[in-house]
């Protein structure tokens, strides 16, 4: 059965993007041991993601991290992990922990690996083949 | 068919990190997942200058099983080396790296110039039991550390028992071991335990001979260390426990050693003359109660099983019924395992069941005829079962939940005493 990839690239040959940077996704259908780019997906960040970089020392000591959202961090991570929901796994250099318990909720696979994406991929769809889960 | 397996009582070859934990100051780093460690810690005793909650491991998740763990098994041991002071770092494998193909001999081959010695052994679960997971870690000091020394120490006697920590009186019965191997004028030399460690390792291929107590644990390590180091073994089956065993015990080794004759047989009179001495001070007592349990079951690993049926029937006169041996000894050894329990005294002759399923040992012990109430000495499994039968039960085996043992012991005389004195503190709270 065919399913999904998600990949975190800036240039489409390397895995090069960390989870909280991602700001669009490479998705990729695999069937057996074959994979093809199927979509760029845009992710629907909430507004303050984009400023949060910039302000994010200064939110905290104004408002202090309790406020639920983790320095206003959290609505980023949701919009990530919702965009995706319809994957396997993920692919990216680094993912976060609160990210890698939300992913794990979702039983969304996670892998933090920094090689090209073809050498990850065939490695992925190999394992999912192995454990016939196909 | 799936087979079930009812209450098996040993762990996976991993669980060999209590053998490595019983080395002072020698360090296992695991490559294996979380729960591996975890799972093997219980009732090993958690604190200490090592314990399990220390151990380093690479705690290997999906991404490894795809991608390959040896960059995050090179950065634990790199990391192990600069914040755990240790001796001797010995990595030991889980099942999963070494089914995805992990080669960690490699890996450890790149710490060769560390300033501590690095080693591996692997310890896949697949591979077998955690008794053969204490070989494989014996077999990675002899292979990776020791080398052949042409300097001898005159007398230096290499003393190797069973399985640290998976038998609950290893400390004591290995210094007792080295007590007795001393009053006879040799030098022990053991590496488990208090104040042992990397030195007695050091010293291993000085001994003159090896000597192991156990009817087939560590039997390869024997051979592979007369082969690489040219050190001769002398393999002596029986855990000796009581007068019986014991002087037998010595006797052999003093002749294998060439020591004099005379000097043995007043160690062992010495000895001999105070247990009979505490014997005859109790024997109305062992009369009164001899018609309690007339017969007995030990159920344990190969060593106690033969070591106490030979003690009970040779030194207090009981009569065996079917003893159980749950350690899974390979089959290639257990003719030779069984051929000892013909060994007994009065021409008696013991019946034996290699078995690991507890469902079935209870059963048979259900079963049988024990003439009167049993005597089971066995794991903390026995204890329903025997009481159901109104027998008197001892827990002398993993799993051990009745009882602490810090460094008490059974073997050699004051550890047949010392039995002596738990099985009739079983049998006298019959009463009270």
């Amino acid at each position: 059965m065919a399913y999904k990839i998600a990949v975190g690239t800036s240039d489409e040959i390397n895995v090069d993007l960390k989870f909280g940077e991602l700001t669009e996704l490479h998705i990729y259908e695999a069937d057996g041991e074959n994979y093809s780019l199927s979509e760029i997906r845009e992710i629907d960040l909430p507004e303050q993601e984009n400023e949060r970089s910039e302000n994010h020392v200064a939110n905290c000591s104004q408002k202090g991290c309790g406020n639920g959202g983790g320095c206003g961090g959290s609505s980023g991570i949701s919009a990530r992990v919702l965009a995706v929901s319809d994957c396997r796994c993920i692919v990216c250099t680094k993912v976060g922990f609160q990210a890698q318990k939300q992913l794990e909720r979702k039983a969304i696979s996670y892998f933090d690996v920094e090689c090209t994406i073809d050498e990850a991929l065939g490695k992925i769809t190999n394992y999912y083949k192995r454990i016939n889960r196909d | 068919m799936a087979k079930l397996l009812d209450k098996q009582r040993y762990k996976c070859a991993l669980g060999a990190m209590q053998s490595v934990q019983a080395i002072e100051r020698t360090l296992p780093v695991l490559h294996s997942g979380p729960g591996c460690a975890q799972k093997l810690s219980e009732s090993i005793g958690s604190s200490g200058y090592f314990s399990p909650n220390i151990f380093p491991c690479t705690s290997i998740n999906e991404k490894d099983v795809v991608f390959g763990g040896t960059k995050k098994l090179h950065s634990t041991i790199d990391n192990a080396l600069k914040v755990i002071d240790a001796d001797l770092y010995i990595v030991l494998t889980g099942c999963i790296p070494e089914i995805v193909g992990d080669d960690s001999g490699e890996i450890v081959s790149e710490f060769a110039d560390a300033d501590k010695p690095v080693i591996y052994a692997q310890t896949a679960g697949f591979k077998g039991n955690n008794y053969k997971g204490h070989e494989q870690v014996v077999d990675a000091i002899i292979e990776q550390y020791l080398k052949k020394s042409d300097l001898k120490e005159e007398g230096l006697v290499n003393i190797w028992a069973d399985v640290p920590y998976q038998d609950l009186f290893w400390l004591g019965n290995i210094r007792e071991l080295e007590n007795l191997i001393r009053e006879i004028g040799l030098t022990p030399n053991t590496i488990f335990g208090y104040k042992r460690g990397i030195k007695n390792i050091d010293r291993i291929p000085k001994a003159q001979f090896n000597l192991l107590v156990s009817p087939w644990v560590g039997l390869s390590n024997m051979k592979k260390m007369e082969r690489k180091l040219g050190i001769p073994y002398l393999h002596y089956p029986t855990l000796p426990i009581g007068a019986t065993e014991t002087s037998k015990f010595l006797r052999e080794v003093g002749k294998f050693a060439g020591v004099d004759e005379e000097k043995i047989e007043k160690v062992i009179k010495e000895h001999e003359d105070y247990y009979y001495y505490l014997i005859e001070r109790y024997a109305d007592l062992f009369l009164e109660n001899r018609v309690i349990n007339k017969q007995f079951s030990v159920v344990a690993d190969a060593q106690y099983t033969l070591g106490i049926t030979k003690f009970l029937v040779n030194d207090l006169g009981l009569v065996p019924a079917t003893q159980f041996i749950t350690d899974d000894t390979p089959k290639n050894q257990r003719e030779k395992v069984a051929e000892e329990f013909k060994k007994l005294n009065f021409g008696l002759e013991a019946e034996v069941a290699f078995e690991t399923d507890s469902h079935k040992i209870h059963e048979e012990i259900k079963s049988h005829d024990y003439h009167g109430y049993p005597l089971v000495l066995g794991g903390y499994y026995e204890k329903e079962v025997t009481e159901g039968l109104s027998g008197n039960f001892l827990n002398i085996s993993w799993p051990v939940q009745d009882k602490v043992v810090f460094d008490d012991f059974y073997v050699g005389y004051t550890g047949g005493i010392r039995l002596i004195e738990d099985i009739y503190t079983v049998a006298v709270q019959r009463f009270n």
